[in-house]
């Protein structure tokens, strides 16, 4: 078993097989060897957030490792397992913090997943519904925007 | 005297009345509190829950509040705070046919689409599903038909310039010849498309041909800084209006053996540091608007074979330093505006079979050298009112 503790400092126990989906966790482990007892420090993880990702990497836990072509097959944003799907209800703030945690923890799956979620939230909708989605401000001076607009003749329709 | 009795008499059957009477008011008294007792009970219970929960939230709010106090968090992570390269890797799922749009969206998310991190993600998404790319991807010899139409063109029209630069990385990462014509079709381009600045990014090619009218000049930068890791070999770019000098950075192009600039209206003069080009063998302005004189650092491409001036607006003399490309088989020079003698030098050109300075304004006398010749066998020096001679040899026309 290995003990992983939060930025908010609350300790969590999990199996070894759970900690080495994350290639950060599992670095850390190889370095410090076998016999430390001692809690990993993740800093940048809150504990809730860090919950989540646990809950995540044990629904993972038996999935066979991915054959190597797998790298150069290329896959899209709706290519996301029902379970994956469900466990990424999630509000916005939490769907961002996965994505830094999972990046953080080097979890390529995850980060793969937040990142299509999010995609797929974006995709279809037209600039105005993005900034509304995402509670974004339109940062640009209408001179800059007339010039995006301009070069983007092309594609703002599509 | 009466002896009186009680009026009520106690019996045996009023006490047991009354007893039976207590007892059910006393029955109806226990049932009460006992329903009492079980409403209170119930009251106490939910009481509890109640309390349970309200510790609950009360444990989750201090979390909160105990997270709200670490620095290092923000209080609510928004899709703009995150990095620039996980934005990047979100937007590099979408549909690159249509995501530049969301360049709009904000500074954050422009500045994420522009990245060369998002392109290089982004071009094998769009070329990896297209049948049409799949030969382009595998061969060594690219030709592609009219630019607008044909569907390699596509990538390097509109597409942002680091989407491009990617594109032609990858796409041509095998690519040795690439050639770019007309196609040989009757077909009318709607639109004129400038040369992509992309085409730079060509690290394997040794062949580049850009001859259509579909373009139009200049001729990029990046082109002429096509980096010397390249190994580009001939560089052509004929048959559209370029409407520009040859600039003076052609001579960055050390490796080409090649350059061919016909029919682009090139106009001001020929750059002698194009006499840097060491390797040159065939240097071909044909059919342009160059001015000015043949720069005589140009008898330094001692490794010269061919060399096709012809149809400009060239001035000055021929320079006697063109009597030291000993290699040269073909010398165009016809339709300009050459004055002055033809220097007896030419004499020395002992691979010369080919030679045309029909229509100048040469004057004296055909240097009697020229006889020696052996390989020429045609040489027009007609159409130079000025130009007197004395000699006969093989191919002469005069």
């Amino acid at each position: 078993m290995v003990k992983i503790t939060s930025s908010d400092n609350q300790e969590f126990t999990i199996s070894k097989e759970i900690a080495n989906q994350s290639v950060l966790i599992k670095n850390m482990l190889e370095d410090v060897g076998e016999s430390d007892d001692q809690p990993i420090p993740l800093p940048n993880v809150s504990g809730a957030i860090l919950q989540k990702v646990i809950e995540y990497a044990t629904m993972h836990k038996d999935d066979p490792p991915p054959a190597p072509e797998d790298e150069t097959k290329l896959k899209t944003s709706e290519d996301i397992e029902e379970r994956d799907k469900e466990f990424m209800q999630l509000d916005q703030g939490t769907m961002f913090e996965i994505i830094l945690a999972a990046n953080y923890l080097d979890m390529k799956n995850l980060l793969d997943l937040g990142c299509k979620t999010v995609a797929n939230m974006i995709k279809g909708k037209s600039v105005e519904e993005v900034r509304k989605l995402f509670n974004i401000v339109n940062d640009f001076t209408p001179e800059e925007e007339e010039q995006i607009r301009k070069e983007n003749e092309w594609c703002e329709d599509r | 005297m009466q002896h009186s009795q009680p009026s009520s008499s106690i019996t045996l059957e009023s006490i047991h009345q009354l007893l039976v009477n207590l007892q059910s008011r006393f029955d109806a008294h226990v049932t009460q509190t006992n329903a009492n007792e079980t409403a209170l009970n119930s009251q106490v219970q939910s009481i509890r829950t109640e309390l349970v929960a309200v510790k609950q939230t009360l444990a989750l709010t201090h979390n909160k509040v105990i997270e709200l106090c670490n620095p290092i968090r923000k209080y609510y992570t928004r899709i703009t705070a995150l990095p620039q390269e996980l934005l990047t890797l979100v937007l590099s799922w979408l549909d690159p046919g249509t995501v530049f749009k969301y360049r709009r969206v904000c500074k954050a998310f422009d500045a994420c689409l522009m990245t060369k991190q998002f392109s290089v993600l982004a071009v094998p998404r769009y070329v990896d599903d297209k049948e049409e790319f799949q030969d382009v991807r595998s061969e060594t010899e690219v030709y592609v038909g009219p630019w607008g139409v044909d569907p390699v063109s596509k990538l390097f029209i509109d597409f942002p310039v680091p989407f491009q630069e990617a594109a032609a990385e990858y796409l041509f990462h095998k690519t040795k010849v690439l050639e770019i014509t007309h196609g040989g079709s009757t077909f009318v381009p709607p639109r004129k498309y400038p040369i992509p600045a992309a085409f730079g990014k060509l690290s394997k090619v040794d062949t580049l041909v850009i001859a259509s009218p579909n373009f139009v000049g200049p001729v990029p930068m990046e082109i002429w800084n096509i980096p010397s890791s390249t190994p580009l070999d001939a560089l052509n770019i004929s048959n559209m209006e370029l409407n520009q000098e040859l600039p003076t950075s052609v001579s960055q192009l050390k490796t080409l053996t090649v350059l061919v600039l016909i029919n682009a209206g090139l106009h001001g003069r020929i750059p002698k540091e194009l006499a840097e080009l060491a390797n040159l063998k065939v240097l071909n302005l044909y059919n342009n608007r160059l001015t000015g004189c043949i720069p005589s650092e140009i008898g330094n491409l001692v490794q010269l074979e061919e060399m096709e001036l012809y149809s400009n607006s060239l001035d000055g003399v021929i320079p006697v330093t063109l009597g030291n490309l000993v290699k040269i088989q073909i010398l165009s020079l016809n339709n300009n505006q050459l004055r002055g003698n033809i220097p007896s030098e030419l004499g020395n050109l002992s691979s010369l079979r080919f030679l045309n300075l029909r229509e100048n304004r040469l004057t004296g006398p055909v240097p009697a050298a020229m006889a020696s010749m052996v390989l020429l066998n045609y040489c027009d020096l007609s159409v130079n009112p000025g130009l007197t001679c004395n000699v006969l040899f093989r191919g002469l026309i005069i």
